[in-house]
């Protein structure tokens, strides 16, 4: 009895050391956590390694003071010294290696849970992402829905400009994404995207290009189109009008503009709403692609100073189809000359004609030249804006 | 050492050696029985001889002051001795002297008859003019009807005395309960005289089915103990099982009526009480008539009521007087208010230490940067904090209230901006601890299961992370989901497979449509009206 009286504390003992084994190891305290917002990508090393990986760090006192002196009105700018970043920049054979060694310099491993974009630079995005990419999609920290950019040049430009509205370039990449539904040239791509890309055998991945545009003695972000893929190699670009056309066909689309030209007169339309249907038909021979799209349009703009009647409606309309119709064929014969096959034909093949497919599969790469659309626009201006007369005397008629 | 005591032999594994240990504590900490039964003893009983009776009642009683013994002859006459025995501040001396002495001394015999006393009962009848009297036979009896306030009357030559009713003290008038005050609704509130509590539940229910069953309790205190109910909306078994509970305490003193709710709670080591207290005679009312049993303590102003449910805690009397709509938004307001305060400083604790991930992009960055200069890990700060606010509020409520106002002014101080200035806490931590105090004030002040289920979900998420939290929160649930309190399920109106449990629970559907007593606390009568639609109709 004595001795197991010896051995009844050790053992009450053990159960609260028990449940704090198993949890502090992984706690981390906030004070240490260093925190990446944007990860850049660039071929161009030195020293014999194959990247040059750009960590954006964000620096959390410097991001509070920053908008506490915005609030006071004594603003700067945010440029100069006080930037809440610090971009890490690391030469490594891998982006891991690359990543993981900038622990030699830096006080604590990065955090990259709050990872909001990755960058490649062109001439790394020329030589195939793949290898590039699984460490992302490997590692648990990492959120799928990272949007993923090409730079018009090198990536570690891109981490440090667009700190004007939002102090740091990360955020302004997010909400330029964002932004992109208001003129649809140009659709945000994630991390999700890309892997799922990369899974298939035919289709091509599309990312958007961001370029440093400087306006005003500042460095702004751009976006200009997109650049194409073929398999994990960036081949080519689309414009912002063929990227639009594939947006159409993609249902990507928002809103946008279509300027026309009507009676001697501008007149701009603003899509407001635009939903499409692709479904393929193919006899084995003929690949033919039905895309049906549906929108909605207001005039917002008018040079001329005659009122538009309902009859001039309908007259815009026939403008405004020939105008999408436009975009979309640009869209089918840059892919067509860079033969990449962006708008997934072969997955709907697969998906609606999977008979026919099998036989198309191994030859697609040729078969995929003949592919043609059929568009069926179904467009209706449904609103004039809030004045339906342009602003001039009546008597002007 | 310890590895060769958790294997004794190699046939022993330590799930068995746990079972042991199990069984060893079970029978270390039986408890101890208080030994053979003593025999009952046989109650001294009143001899006839007046001075033999007198001397026995002064050793019993002392030398105490307060305890006046007044011989005298009845009618003026020498062979008629008797004698008074009263305790002085309990009883109204004035009534004694001019309504008992009086008529004793004077008028008796008086008319010139002739005067025989054979029987207590005569003088009972004919000179007593109190409604409120009673025969003694044993020194036992006349000690407790003294104690409580009455005046014994002792003839010389009869082996009983007579107690008369005259008791009065001065207590405390009625006013506003301080625990459960309201903006809307009846302003008064128990007192510690068991006999105005019972006065102010029978002008509520004026009803001659609301009874009260009186017991005694406590060997030293003999404290009045009142049973209350309604017969015919109580629930007979519940009733039962109060008084068989009531009658098993065993205890030496009863000095609030939190000593008989820790003797007949339904699990006494669980940090959930399962007996309703109430400072509020509409509250007391109103559980009584949906059913439930009351016990009035005397020297408490708390009225106990069972079965208890947990929804209780979230009730306030206010949400049956104001609009429903109003009542069932503060009605969720307070059941939000309890996992808030409970789970707040765990939940910010977890996140900060282990999922920042979960933590919006821009708030992260804003708390990163508050949290720069402190050097405590966030668990730490969050009891540096929590320590704080406790010792404030105990603080607060001892103090007097002129010392009341410099406590605030400090804690203010130091929690609100010189803790952060310091560089000691970060100023989430401050937000999370306000949110946390203030809410904790929403529920009822008698939930005290807050504080330690703040702490103790706190360490879980400060260990544990999420998971901890998660684990917590379902030995908590599976805990109070196995409690019960007089045989109702202790979370009834939390979940139901009928309807008509939750008019009263989450949400306030209107006085107006609440027709059935809650089916949880069963009652032998569930219909509230006369004209509440047929029990197929409400299910």
């Amino acid at each position: 009895m004595k001795r197991k009286n010896a051995k009844l504390p050790a053992l009450l003992l053990l159960f609260p050391i028990l449940l704090l084994t198993p949890g502090c190891q992984n706690a981390r305290e906030l004070s240490h956590l260093l925190i990446v917002s944007a990860v850049g990508i660039d071929a161009s090393a030195q020293g014999g390694k194959k990247l040059r990986v750009t960590a954006q760090i964000v620096l959390p006192a410097q991001m509070k003071s920053g908008m506490q002196s915005s609030e006071s009105g004594g603003s700067d700018g945010g440029g100069g010294s006080s930037k809440p970043y610090f971009n890490m920049e690391n030469d490594g054979d891998s982006v891991l290696t690359a990543l993981r060694e900038m622990t030699q310099t830096i006080d604590n491993k990065l955090y990259l849970t709050h990872n909001d974009a990755i960058v490649f630079g062109r001439e790394a995005a020329q030589d195939g992402i793949r290898a590039h990419l699984d460490f992302f999609s490997k590692e648990v920290e990492i959120r799928r829905s990272t949007l993923v950019y090409v730079a018009d040049d090198s990536a570690g430009d891109i981490l440090d400009a667009g700190g004007v509205f939002d102090m740091l370039p990360a955020v302004s990449l997010k909400h330029l994404a964002e932004n992109q539904t208001f003129t649809s040239f140009a659709m945000p791509v994630t991390l999700l995207d890309v892997s799922n890309g990369l899974l298939s055998k035919t289709a091509s991945i599309v990312l958007p290009i961001v370029k440093v545009e400087e306006i005003g003695g500042q460095k702004l972000h751009k976006i200009t189109g997109m650049a194409v893929f073929k398999a994990d190699k960036m081949i080519g670009e689309m414009s912002e009008q063929e990227s639009r056309g594939l947006l159409f066909a993609l249902d990507r689309a928002g809103y946008g503009l279509t300027p026309v030209t009507y009676k001697d007169q501008d007149v701009t339309l603003e899509i407001s709403s635009t939903s499409s249907c692709l479904r393929p038909k193919t006899d084995g021979q003929e690949i033919v692609f039905e895309l049906s799209v549906k929108m909605k349009s207001t005039i917002m703009e008018q040079s001329g100073t005659e009122p538009l009647r309902v009859e001039d409606l309908d007259a815009l309309e026939a403008l405004q189809r020939a105008a999408i119709q436009k975009e979309i064929d640009l869209a089918l014969e840059a892919a067509k000359r860079l033969g990449a096959d962006v708008f997934d034909f072969g997955g709907l093949l697969n998906k609606y004609c999977p008979d026919e497919w099998k036989s198309m599969e191994d030859n697609w790469e040729a078969l995929f030249q003949r592919a043609e659309f059929r568009v069926a626009i179904d467009n209706q201006i449904y609103d004039i804006g809030t004045v339906s007369k342009p602003l001039a005397p009546e008597e002007m008629k | 050492m310890v590895g060769n005591g958790l294997y004794d032999g190699a046939d022993e594994n330590l799930f068995q050696y746990i079972k042991k240990i199990l069984l060893y504590l079970k029978t270390k900490y039986r408890r101890v029985s208080p030994g053979p039964e003593q025999p009952p003893q046989e109650p001294e009983k009143l001899g006839a001889d007046l001075d033999v009776t007198l001397s026995r009642v002064k050793t019993i009683f002392g030398a105490s002051p307060d305890v006046f013994i007044r011989e005298f002859n009845i009618g003026r006459r020498p062979d008629c001795k008797a004698a008074l025995v009263l305790i002085d501040g309990i009883t109204n001396i004035g009534l004694v002297n001019l309504n008992i002495l009086k008529p004793l001394m004077f008028d008796m015999g008086s008319g010139g008859g002739k005067l025989r006393i054979e029987t207590l009962e005569d003088i009972d009848r004919y000179f007593i003019p109190f409604c409120n009297t009673s025969k003694a036979f044993t020194l036992d009896d006349v000690t407790d009807k003294a104690t409580s306030g009455a005046a014994i009357l002792f003839v010389d030559g009869l082996s009983e005395a007579l107690a008369i009713g005259v008791r009065q003290w001065e207590s405390r008038s009625i006013e506003e309960p301080m625990t459960e005050s309201v903006i809307h609704g009846p302003r008064e509130g128990f007192t510690e005289s068991i006999s105005v509590n019972v006065s102010m539940l029978r002008r509520r229910v004026k009803n001659p089915n609301l009874k009260f069953q009186p017991m005694k309790i406590g060997r030293q205190t003999n404290t009045d103990v009142l049973i209350s109910y309604i017969d015919g909306v109580a629930d007979p078994a519940v009733l039962e099982e109060v008084r068989r509970r009531l009658e098993k305490v065993e205890i030496d003193s009863v000095l609030d009526s939190g000593y008989i709710e820790a003797y007949i709670q339904d699990a006494p080591y669980s940090i959930f009480t399962t007996v309703g207290n109430s400072e509020r005679p509409d509250v007391v009312s109103a559980r009584l008539l949906e059913g439930c049993v009351a016990v009035l303590v005397d020297g408490s102003p708390f009225v106990l009521t069972m079965p208890m449910l947990f929804m209780e805690n979230f009730q306030s009397p206010q949400d049956y007087y104001i609009k429903f709509y109003y009542a069932s938004v503060l009605r969720l307001l307070r059941c939000i208010s309890y996992l808030v305060t409970t789970m707040t400083p765990a939940v910010y604790v977890a996140l900060t230490t282990y999922h920042q991930d979960l933590i919006p992009t821009t708030l992260l960055y804003t708390m990163v940067a508050g949290h720069k200069n402190v050097p405590f890990p966030s668990i730490v700060e969050a009891f540096i904090m929590l320590f704080f606010f406790d010792v404030m509020f105990e603080a607060g409520l001892r103090l007097p209230k002129a010392v009341g106002s410099a406590v605030s002014i400090v804690g203010a101080l130091v929690i609100g901006q010189s803790a952060v200035s310091a560089g000691l806490v970060s100023p989430f931590m401050v937000i999370v601890v306000a949110l946390t105090a203030i809410t904790s004030f929403v529920v009822s002040p008698q939930t005290y299961s807050t504080l330690i289920l703040r702490y103790y979900f706190t360490i879980l998420g400060g260990a544990l992370g999420g998971y901890g939290i998660l684990m917590g929160f379902m030995i908590i649930l599976f805990h109070m989901f196995s409690l019960k309190s007089f045989g109702v399920p202790y979370l009834s109106l939390f979940y139901s497979s009928y309807w008509g449990d939750f008019e009263d629970s989450f949400v306030l559907i209107p006085i107006w449509k609440m027709f059935f007593r809650p089916k949880s606390i069963s009652s032998p009568n569930r219909r509230r009206r006369a004209s509440a639609p047929s029990a197929q109709e409400q299910a």
